[in-house]
């Protein structure tokens, strides 16, 4: 199974498997990841499950298609948005993306 | 084909226990079994936090009530018609629109709530929330007697905040409440409030005209408030009618005072009845940020959230049927002890908290973030401007309805 590496905005991280074919914000919200949300469960409504993709892994995920709805919805987040920002949620784990270094962003709210 | 159906002496859903302690109450359905058939009600009722999460962000269920509420308006033909006005409007609401109708809705209407809108507006929520401390500190040091925390503080937060907002005058905020109010006999489910139809009606007439004045006064001299941004957005043709427009100002003016008065008045009580969250609030040795998302969770102001099977499924052994309507509890999924430990005891820290106060799917609560902030300021600051302030009842009356946890009144005295 895939590991995701969390990294909360301290600096701490967690690893954890993700089942292939789920979102990042599931594999947070299953594992007990403090500071996502997801609270619309994944419906693209809340904005509260945003996270920075690592520098090295940002390639391999790719940033939110430009003019989606993820696109547009990431103007309206907490956090600072940076040029690596996703709605995690919209990002599902491949095989590809084994070992994924993700940051969460410092607040949701 | 199976269905587990609730013994005859369960099933009113506002019996008196029902209303006093709706944890209680919809925990002995989940021992039943966590989706259950009240036979009363007719419909299914979901209690457990596992299948209330995945009922409200599936595809199971729906909110499209739209064609009831047309069957409504046609089918009485002369008859009642007093809410007949009421549900031409309520068509247009974005919580009853389906996709792709109500994402295009939802992404227009949600910039001014979102989370990134919202944190501009902390510091006039700060003005709003002292002002109003300041006036009841010379309210209790004039009259000395008791105040009615429901009415005189919890009401006036959302009101004068949803005003502030909406670009409308100070002195109207009472008049939005009210309106309000009244909406909510009807909306929300007062069961046996006999002239609820009539009241509703009256009260929505003067709203709608309110909200049909200020749209036109807006679009002749446009602010920066919400209600310039959205004129600003059906005039430049992005797909949003007239009447979406108009239907929505009411919407946030109905959906942005009921729930977020019920939140701070139900916090209220819950700090007066915890010696211990009192203290930590005092002190401010608690993150008020945290310290709401328990109150969401122990004493949220929905009670529950209606919805309609989409279609036939199974759904933790039981058979549903397309068209039916279940009640998804919200009360019963935040105090779900598979779920939370010790469900019934207040813990201002508690981490996780992962509850579902605002909802979850594609009708999760658009005014959350506004919400949290309101009560993560009125909250923390009532308690440190009035220490010592202690409600005068010890055992407060709870309005009967199916949809809200809220108090009738929460008399106290501020010290």
């Amino acid at each position: 199974m895939p590991t995701v590496n969390y990294v909360d905005p301290a600096g701490a991280h967690q690893e954890v498997e993700v089942p292939l074919g789920q979102s990042l914000m599931e594999g947070a919200v299953r594992n007990g990841i403090a500071g996502v949300l997801g609270e619309c469960g994944g419906n693209l409504s809340c904005v509260t499950c945003h996270v920075y993709i690592d520098d090295a892994w940002f390639d391999r995920v790719g940033p939110a298609q430009a003019g989606s709805l993820e696109d547009e919805l990431l103007d309206n987040v907490s956090a600072e948005r940076l040029p690596s920002s996703r709605l995690s949620c919209q990002v599902r784990i491949g095989a590809e993306l084994d070992g994924v270094v993700v940051r969460v962003a410092p607040r949701q709210t | 084909m199976s269905k587990t159906v609730l013994p005859d002496h369960m099933t009113d859903l506002l019996s008196p226990a029902a209303v006093k302690d709706p944890y209680a109450y919809f925990g002995k359905y989940r021992e039943i079994s966590p989706v259950v058939w009240n036979p009363q009600w007719k419909g299914w009722i979901f209690t457990s936090n596992v299948v209330v999460r995945e009922g409200l962000a599936g595809d199971t269920m729906t909110n499209d009530r739209i064609t009831r509420f047309e069957d409504q308006l046609t089918s009485r033909a002369g008859g009642d018609q007093n809410a007949d006005i009421i549900y031409r409007t309520m068509v247009q609401w974005i919580v009853y629109a389906t996709p792709p109708r109500h994402t295009h809705l939802r992404l227009l209407l949600s910039k001014p709530f979102s989370p990134r809108a919202v944190k501009d507006q902390k510091a006039v929520v700060e003005q709003i929330i002292a002002e109003l401390l300041d006036e009841l500190e010379q309210k209790a040091k004039n009259n000395h007697g008791p105040v009615d925390l429901l009415r005189e503080y919890a009401a006036q937060v959302p009101a004068r905040v949803i005003s502030r907002l909406m670009g409308v005058p100070d002195q109207d905020a009472a008049k939005l409440g009210h309106w309000s109010e009244e909406l909510t006999l009807l909306i929300l489910g007062a069961m046996g409030a006999e002239d609820r139809h009539t009241r509703a009606k009256e009260a929505f007439i003067e709203l709608e005209n309110y909200v049909r004045k200020m749209v036109a006064a807006r679009r002749k001299n446009p602010g920066s408030d919400l209600v310039s941004q959205w004129v600003a957005a059906r005039d430049s043709n992005v797909g949003l009618t007239e009447e979406e427009l108009i239907a929505s100002c009411i919407l946030v003016i109905f959906g942005g005072h009921e729930t977020t008065m019920n939140l701070i008045a139900n916090s209220l009580l819950a700090v007066d009845q915890h010696p211990a969250a009192r203290q930590a609030l005092i002190e401010g040795s608690v993150d008020p940020a945290m310290a709401v998302e328990e109150f969401l969770r122990f004493c949220g102001p929905t009670r529950s959230i209606l919805r309609d099977v989409a279609k036939d499924h199974e759904v933790a052994g039981q058979t549903l049927r397309a068209g039916e309507r279940a009640l998804f509890v919200l009360a019963a999924a935040n105090h779900d002890p598979g779920a939370f430990e010790d469900p019934g005891t207040l813990k201002l820290a508690r981490s996780p908290n992962r509850h579902i106060a605002f909802g979850t799917g594609i009708h999760q609560c658009l005014g959350a973030p506004l919400a949290r902030l309101e009560a993560q300021v009125a909250i923390p600051e009532f308690v440190r401007r009035f220490p010592g302030y202690r409600v005068l009842t010890e055992d407060p009356e709870w309005q009967p309805l199916l949809m809200t946890r809220g108090l009738k009144a929460l008399p106290a005295e501020l010290l």
